[in-house]
């Protein structure tokens, strides 16, 4: 039988954090840690501390690079359903395509 | 001889969906508008869906008839195997009979195709030309462009950027099925133009590949938008999967103990369980559990003690590996399906607690899904590996507590077009990376008065 891996030490290697893959639960494919810090333009992913805690402290790493406002709008903000955001994401279409159209 | 397979014929296969909102002990609350505060109405929901399917996503009906047409396009790949593992039970070396539901068996490989060819033919039959989408590594956005190639419909589908550059062969297989494919943000959608005006090099997210797909149903009367996962219609369709293993169950006269499925949006979870949800409902005795990803460490790295659901300690103390309450924010101690991405139906049945969930990680996941190939010879899905990993649990629990069992479960798909994710494992990309002493001692340090289990 396959055994989980040994950890391994990261080090303090500030860029090989953005080169490390994980699997997206949303996307469902690879993703580098680049892309979650990014995921919501400009703030990282909300799910980004529960995918990648299991890699590195990422609690900390957000906490030292993020704002106590934009830490507290990402992470400690209950995610929308997805019906609301459904409900959101066509309100909002409407009223785009009614100003261009 | 064991037997490994159990067929039904296509004369066997259910005419009708089941509709578990017909039996639920305690009704869902209406959705509310996130606008008006005020329950969604069919018009909230018409520009991006025909009344055919809005009046699916609304009904209380028990049993919605399953059209011709739609059994036609099942008959390609329905009824799916119903296989027994014997050679994954042998490894797991548990008093456990393993029986899934083959679902990769479908042209494009996944359960998906159970809902993408019924949306298209409901479409179809109110007159729409074309369904737009969005997808993320596109196992959806393939399902949605061969069902819509059976109906012909035209097919578009906005695949985050990120994957359409990473994902050759699922884009090869929408063109294939005659579907226009468009990297996301694009500069289709005034949505996706206001992304591209701001970060040039946007790798995308599924939020904005959403924006896109419905900006551009709304924006053309002859389309609609399609989606996968989540609402009510979906999980309705899929419930085929778990109505055709019923039967084949019966022809060999057994009943599961424990049903489990993989959970990110709830779709295959719900096609395998909801029928067997029911029975719970009236009395039958057997046990629900979705699985679902998560990345929480504990199990191989915290003490296990009993420890606060919750920074606030005011959850009850809770046995489980851990490295202490505060270790991380609440919402990621929450955990538990409560993914805003989580089928409303599903969350209603774990609150109910007649379906219970269980999180596994990527490392765990990966480890099942490995052992499966080596002895079941089929490489599963990434995600269906969740699911293996719950199975792996429940035989552990079984050998354990002496007990016999007999385990169901939905193995939503292959995973031959996902095999970067394997790279990614079998090279190394997913170690856990060591957290300092001092995290950890810092952690411990807040559960060192709690009592051990």
């Amino acid at each position: 039988m396959v055994d989980a891996l040994e950890q391994r030490d990261l080090g303090n290697d500030e860029a090989a954090y953005d080169q490390l893959e994980i699997r997206c639960p949303k996307l469902g494919g690879q993703v580098t840690f680049r892309y979650c810090r990014h995921e919501g333009g400009r703030l990282p992913c909300q799910r980004a501390l529960v995918c990648w805690q299991v890699f590195f402290p990422v609690e900390a790493y957000f906490k030292a690079r993020m704002t106590d406002d934009d830490w507290h709008r990402c992470f400690l903000t209950s995610a929308k359903p997805r019906i609301d955001t459904l409900l959101e994401c066509i309100e909002a279409a409407k009223k785009r395509v009614g100003e261009s159209g | 001889m064991e037997r490994l397979k159990v067929f039904l014929e296509e004369s066997d296969m259910p005419r009708q969906w089941y509709n578990i909102q017909a039996d639920l002990p305690t009704p869902m609350k209406p959705p509310l508008h996130p606008g008006t505060g005020q329950p969604i109405k069919a018009e909230d929901l018409a520009p991006v869906f025909p009344m055919n399917l809005i009046e699916q996503e609304v009904s209380a009906q028990r049993w919605i008839d399953i059209p011709e047409p739609v059994l036609e396009k099942y008959f390609l790949y329905r009824p799916t195997p119903l296989q027994r593992a014997v050679n994954f039970e042998k490894l797991l070396d548990a008093p456990v009979k393993i029986y899934y539901k083959y679902e990769g068996a479908s042209p494009p490989g996944s359960h998906k195709p159970n809902t993408s060819i019924p949306q298209a033919y409901y479409n179809k039959a109110f007159g729409i030309k074309r369904l737009a989408t969005e997808t993320g590594a596109g196992q959806w956005g393939s399902a949605l462009s061969m069902a819509c190639q059976m109906f012909g419909l035209e097919c578009r589908v906005y695949m985050v950027r990120v994957s359409f550059d990473q994902k050759p062969y699922r884009r090869l297989m929408m063109a294939t099925w005659g579907a226009e494919c468009i990297p996301s943000p694009s500069d289709r959608t005034q949505a996706g133009r206001k992304i591209l005006a701001e970060f040039p090099d946007s790798p995308g997210s599924l939020g904005i590949a959403i924006s896109e797909a419905i900006e551009d149903a709304v924006g053309d009367p002859d389309a609609r938008y399609s989606l996968g996962s989540v609402l009510n219609h979906v999980l309705l369709h899929q419930t085929i999967i778990g109505l055709e293993a019923k039967k084949q169950m019966d022809k060999i006269g057994i009943y599961p103990d424990v049903v489990l499925g993989c959970a990110g949006g709830g779709s295959n979870f719900a096609g395998i369980s909801l029928p067997y949800v029911c029975d719970k409902i009236h009395g039958k005795q057997v046990q629900v559990v979705a699985a679902e990803p998560s990345s929480c460490p504990t199990l191989t790295r915290g003490p296990f003690a009993y420890d606060f659901g919750d920074t606030a300690m005011t959850t009850p103390l809770l046995p489980m590996h851990t490295l202490g309450h505060d270790f991380v924010p609440e919402p990621i101690h929450a955990g538990g399906l409560r993914y805003h991405g989580m089928a409303p139906i599903v969350s209603h049945l774990v609150e109910q607690k007649l379906v219970e969930a269980r999180a596994f990680d990527q490392i765990e996941t990966f480890t099942a899904g490995i052992n499966w190939a080596r002895t079941e010879g089929v490489i599963p899905a990434p995600e269906t590996n969740h699911v293996i990993a719950a199975v792996v649990n429940e035989a552990k629990k079984a050998r354990e507590e002496g007990k016999e069992k007999t385990i169901l479960f939905c193995f939503s798909g292959h995973g031959l077009v996902d095999l970067a994710a394997y790279d990614a494992f079998l090279s190394g990309k997913l170690i856990p990376y060591a957290l300092p002493e001092e995290e950890i001692q810092r952690a411990l340090k807040s559960i060192a008065g709690f009592p051990k289990p």
